[in-house]
């Protein structure tokens, strides 16, 4: 890591102005950031650290609207969600390492860039890096994205995005001299629109809070993940699922450039919800991977995809797993 | 409203209807001023295990970094570099983080807590003490982060369940495989039985039960392993490798490298091409680790690489034509008559090809040494399994003598057949350390450690084999193709196990541009037993025979035929399934494969000490790996003196001691214990001549009549101590496999280890348990991930490179088999991950009716052969 001034700063708005000054990165929990720069990624002349600026709490107001402070971590959205919000629990209680959890914040999961082995190495240039092509196309692109796959072929790789958007959530933006609130579905950027960047963060600006509608808390809501290791490893594909007060929202994850949302989905959700029979599950997940289109080496994941969606329905709904 | 975290909580607390909520408020705080840590040096304090340190840290420092080279607390290990291994874990306000991860300015304030903290050899915590009683430590190299893991989940909740703290070390990384025996010791944390794990075991025990000589050691950190040493004025270097399978360096910033403070010399290959991935290209020397880290970054090497042909397939029909080879060639071959007769007569004809990966050893300490030619002797503390054979190339590198010279490598963290000889690293540092007269240290980063030390080979095995309509195999043919990168001489051993008939084989290494392989556990046999295991339930299959009665059939071991029938009861193979008949997502399968392994005798040398108040002391130059050895040296010394084994200090692993062998070929302790006895009994000889007494009656009352030298003996190899006979193995594995993943569950092993006289119960059974789980990994994660236009490995870390965590091992039956018969101690390193890789095969098979033939067995391949596109 090159040598950086570090700035623990006590204001969101502080940090925004600080860090649209160039040459400096905000650092959350830390995870993808240190990552990014111990790999040379990322070479910052100064850091600003914004766990004191931003709020770690996860509450819900007086209308039910869930809070969660950006800097709260997914080892506590883990734990304090489970019964209200299990989806979001379950997502971000599946990612990474125990200890992984406690120190990554939610914000960052949001924020962190592409997993993706070219993209991460510094011994590969891409179109995401700002330089040609996407050697995962040609190369190993097993774990890449299913849909919207070009220029660059890198999943998005939140585990709690596909159950926030499922959610309704927003996400709230602070800039140094301006402050707005998003759908967290608008919060992404598809690699067809822009391969260089994964969100719409202007120069600066600081993701301060999730907010989650009241109408999304309770139980029917879900998180499915395949895995193909148990102890530490990426999605092979995620659905989330969100049957709360008559909503029927599916989102997909580790599958495109942005969690993926279905929005096409909602009646065949809806139908499942009355009657989850094999039929109106096998038509829903029809429609999540009607407009895939899968590169040679990773087309087999779509059945994963597929069964993603159909458990996380299942659960979701409360019944029991298929056997 | 306000967006400043003390905004939002005045605002969310007026607002706040839940308990969650007012948890939240009540963390207000009254305003602080910003902090600011400029660029470069910062007197920072940090609290850890309770006491406060002034230490000067950059904003940069990892907590990791400041912890080990700034407070020389080593416990916390720097393994992956990157949050994915766990070995690094500190507590961080009581809970477990991985401190690589973490900056040390942001521990400003915070509560840190390291292995160190949690207790002592004297007096080791809850955690250690519970790891100590199951022995649940093999070369110790990633425990101290288990030991952290385990005690923040309890500090969290003291409550916390044997399933809940097996999800607490879900983060960390074992590469030896001890994970059931820390499943053991959580029950006992938990407050489960008491009497589980070795208790249980201990009416069993051939000799000692009692626990691993250096386990305090090393479960409390205090264990000091070459990667942690820290000389004055020590200087820090590394090499730069090649990351493409051919590449031009084409220019690099030597000059502006060289100029850096701190760097001592940087020296790199520009403008020639370097020929594989991981092909050494140069190095560079630092006099810190901050330093050596920024001459590495600034270097901006500039690579042309060209496109490598990386398809194993294509690779063998450019070198030796198409794979496989066409069938005339073998039967024209020496043998190929009576094979092609044999399949004539055979009922039926099974044709096949199976496919396994290359997979790297990745032990959790890294390739490396730290010399220091500043002391006489010189020191040499190198990470090898060899400590003798070091010696003579580190007193060459330093232009001195042998015996001006000492290899001391006491710890070492892992060794699986890679780490022989001073090595690349070591022969930097040593030519380092004499140019400049410093101590050096040369411990590979992660990235190096995947690129170019070692691998098991891949293999494309081709086998056309016939059998009788009653199962009897009456030969065939077997062509095999060993995937050796760089290297030659490798890839598969097939057959080698049962009476295969009238074969005709050959092989060929399909060269390729990455790292040569090293022995791997087992050089051959886990490749070869996969395929030719495999190819008998096939055949088994096709005659409609259950695989225990094929096995049986062919089987040519007497002990591995008792195994099979052990196994059928005690596994409850009635239980199996047929092959392919369940429905369902979710489907069980059963599946069995064998092993073996054979050592010869060889040379090894022991001194023993009897003091006048009766403490032995023994001297021996081996080393320990993980397997135990200064415990199995202090069992057989304490069983033939018979005297406690509290009386016994045993010293190995430095090359000034008297020789042993290396650690290979699973032949330490099988070749170490004859010459133990040999020196024990001389000890024994010399003590009855010199007091006058009858020793066996009274060992104290014999050395009071020493003198104040006590009395020392030579002992060595002595072959009527030898332990004959085989390693047999088998094992019975049973998985679960979703088909509508494809992601495979290795649910339950049973596993027979034939390995005669069990010196110590616990190490042994740990090492059998350590060798199942390796198997359990090489056949479902494994693999080195290679980029197939530019040649690449794309997994060079520990966040990519899939190794078997706590919550993918299964649950695992070690039985020591025919564990009193023979004086002697016999192999158990390698046996015990050869069939396991076999057995998971057939158990996937079995649940699914589709056959994986390639390792690793990933979702992607169990999805492929249910769709019929294998």
């Amino acid at each position: 890591m090159r040598n950086f001034e570090y700035r623990i700063v006590e204001e969101a708005r502080e940090a925004a102005r600080l860090c649209a000054e160039g040459a400096t990165l905000p650092k959350g929990g830390g995870i993808d950031l240190i990552d990014r720069m111990k790999e040379g990624l990322e070479r910052p002349a100064r850091l600003i650290g914004l766990h004191r600026a931003l709020d770690a709490t996860v509450a819900s107001t007086l209308d039910g609207t869930l809070r969660i402070g950006a800097s709260a971590t997914l080892a506590q959205l883990a734990e304090e969600l489970a019964e209200s919000h299990p989806s979001l629990a379950q997502g971000a209680g599946e990612a990474a390492t125990p200890q992984v959890r406690r120190m990554a914040t939610l914000g960052g999961n949001l924020l962190q860039r592409p997993r993706c082995a070219y993209f991460r190495s510094r011994h590969y240039s891409c179109v995401k890096d700002g330089g040609e092509g996407c050697p995962a196309a040609e190369g190993l692109h097993d774990t890449h994205a299913l849909f919207d796959n070009a220029p660059c072929s890198a999943v998005h790789p939140s585990n709690t995005a596909p159950a926030l958007i499922s959610l309704g959530a927003s996400v709230r933006l602070v800039g140094a001299d301006s402050q707005r609130e998003l759908p967290i579905a608008g919060l992404f950027v598809p690699a067809s629109a822009d391969p260089t960047r994964e969100d719409v963060l202007r120069p600066g600006e600081i993701l301060t809070e999730v907010l989650v509608p009241a109408a999304s808390r309770g139980p029917r809501a879900a998180h499915y993940e395949v895995r193909h290791k148990q102890s530490f490893d990426w999605p092979l594909a995620i659905a989330a699922v969100n049957f709360n007060r008559d909503q029927a929202q599916l989102v997909l994850g580790a599958v495109a450039s942005t969690p993926l949302a279905v929005p096409q989905a909602e009646a065949a959700l809806r139908a499942c919800a009355a009657d989850p029979s094999e039929a109106r599950l096998q038509a829903v997940a029809d429609l999540a991977v009607a407009a895939a289109t899968p590169l040679p080496g990773n087309a087999w994941r779509l059945p994963l995809v597929r069964t993603a969606v159909r458990r996380a329905i299942l659960q979701a709904l409360g019944l029991p797993a298929e056997r | 409203m306000s967006v400043t975290r003390r905004g939002f909580l005045a605002g969310s607390a007026a607002a706040a209807a839940t308990p969650a909520a007012l948890k939240g408020a009540a963390k207000s705080r009254p305003a602080a001023a910003e902090t600011v840590f400029a660029a470069g040096p910062n007197q920072v304090v940090l609290e850890v295990n309770g006491g406060r340190h002034a230490v000067e840290v950059e904003p940069r420092t990892t907590l990791l970094d400041a912890l080990r080279w700034k407070l020389g607390l080593t416990g916390p290990k720097e393994v992956c570099d990157r949050g994915a291994c766990g070995a690094c874990t500190v507590l961080v306000d009581d809970r477990p983080t991985v401190s690589c991860m973490m900056l040390a300015v942001d521990a400003v304030g915070r509560k840190i807590t390291t292995v160190e903290g949690l207790g002592t050899p004297e007096r080791p915590g809850r955690v250690q003490q519970a790891l100590i009683h199951h022995d649940a430590v093999q070369c110790g190299y990633c425990i101290p982060g288990f030991v952290v893991s385990l005690e923040g989940a309890l500090r969290a909740d003291s409550k916390t369940d044997a399933a809940g703290l097996r999800q607490a070390i879900a983060g960390n990384l074992c590469r030896c495989g001890t994970y059931n025996k820390m499943f053991e010791a959580c029950e006992r944390l938990a407050g489960g039985d008491p009497a589980a794990g070795v208790l249980a075991n201990a009416p069993a025990c051939a000799e000692s039960t009692g626990g691993r000589v250096d386990a305090a050691a090393k479960i409390t950190g205090t264990a000091v392993f070459g990667a942690d040493l820290h000389r004055p004025g020590m200087l820090f270097a590394q090499h730069v490798l090649c990351p493409y399978g051919k590449a031009t360096l084409v220019s690099a910033d030597l000059d502006t490298v060289r100029r850096l403070s701190g760097v001592i010399e940087a020296e790199l290959g520009v403008g020639r091409e370097h020929g594989y991935s991981g092909a050494p290209a140069g190095h560079v020397c630092a006099n810190s680790r901050e330093a050596l880290r920024d001459a590495v970054s600034a270097l901006r090497c500039v690579w042309e690489p060209v496109a490598v042909e990386t398809d194993p397939r294509v690779l063998h029909e450019q070198q030796h034509g198409a794979f496989p080879r066409n069938e005339e060639r073998l039967i024209a071959a020496r043998g190929g008559a009576e094979a092609a007769k044999a399949l004539a007569a055979a009922h039926v004809v099974m044709e096949r090809v199976y496919e396994t990966q290359v997979q790297n050893h990745n032990p959790l300490e890294p390739h490396g040494a730290t010399i220091d030619p500043t002391v006489t002797p010189a020191e040499g503390w190198v990470s090898t399994q060899g400590t003798g054979s070091c010696a003579g190339p580190l007193a060459q590198a330093l232009q001195l003598s042998r015996d001006q010279v000492a290899v001391r490598c006491e710890f070492v963290g892992g060794g699986f057949g890679s780490k022989f000889g001073l090595g690349r690293e070591g022969q930097l540092a040593a030519e380092l350390a004499r140019k400049h007269s410093l101590p050096v240290r040369v411990f590979n980063d992660r990235e190096n450690e995947q690129l170019d030390t070692g691998n098991r080979p891949g293999s494309m095995q081709w086998m056309k084999i016939g059998a009788a309509a009653d199962g009897k195999l009456l030969g065939g043919l077997i062509y095999t193709a060993g995937i050796v990168g760089v290297g030659g001489g490798g890839g598969a051993t097939n057959p080698w196990l049962y009476d295969f008939g009238a074969i005709a084989k050959d092989h060929e290494d399909v060269r390729g541009s990455h790292g040569a392989p090293r022995a791997f556990r087992a050089p051959g046999r886990p490749q070869g037993t996969f395929a030719l295991e495999s190819m008998l339930d096939e055949i088994a299959e096709e005659l409609g025979m259950d695989p225990i009665e094929i096995r049986l059939r062919n089987e040519t071991s007497e002990v591995r035929k008792q195994m099979l029938r052990a196994g059928v009861e005690e596994f409850g193979w009635s239980r199996r399934q047929p092959t392919g008949k369940q429905g369902g997502r979710v489907r069980t399968g059963f599946g069995v494969a064998a092993g073996d392994w054979s050592s010869q005798p060889g040379r090894c040398a022991i001194r023993m000490q009897a003091h006048h108040d009766g403490r032995v002391e023994v001297w021996s130059g081996t080393q320990d790996i993980g397997q135990g050895q200064r415990t199995l040296i202090a069992d057989i010394a304490a069983d033939h003196l018979a005297v406690p084994r509290a009386l016994i200090t045993v010293h190995i692993a430095d090359s000034r001691f008297p020789a042993g062998p290396a650690s290979g070929g699973s032949t330490t302790g099988r070749v170490t214990a004859p010459a133990v006895r040999d020196a024990a009994q001389k000890l024994l000889d010399g003590l009855a001549a010199a007091s006058g007494l009858e020793v066996a009656t009274d060992w104290k009352a014999a050395c009071a009549r020493l003198g104040a030298d006590g009395l020392t003996v030579d002992g060595e190899f002595n072959p009527d101590y030898w332990g004959e006979g085989g390693s047999e193995a088998v094992q019975f594995a049973e998985v679960e496999v979703d088909a509508d993943t494809g992601v495979v569950r290795a649910r339950r092993i049973l596993a027979y280890q034939a390995c005669g006289l069990v010196a110590n119960r616990l190490t042994a059974e740990n090492q059998l348990i350590g060798g199942v789980i390796q198997g359990v990994s090489y056949a479902l994660f494994e693999e080195r991930a290679t980029d197939p236009v530019l040649g690449g490995q794309m997994n060079a870390d520990l966040l990519g490179y899939k190794i078997a965590g706590a919550i993918d091992v299964p649950e695992i039956v070690p039985r020591l088999w025919g564990a009193r018969e023979g004086k002697g101690v016999r192999s158990l390193g390698e046996p015990t991950t050869v069939p396991t890789s076999g057995a998971i095969a057939n158990a996937v098979a079995n649940a699914l009716g589709v056959r994986v033939r390639s390792l690793p067995i990933t979702p992607a391949k169990v999805r492929a052969a249910l769709e019929g596109r294998a």
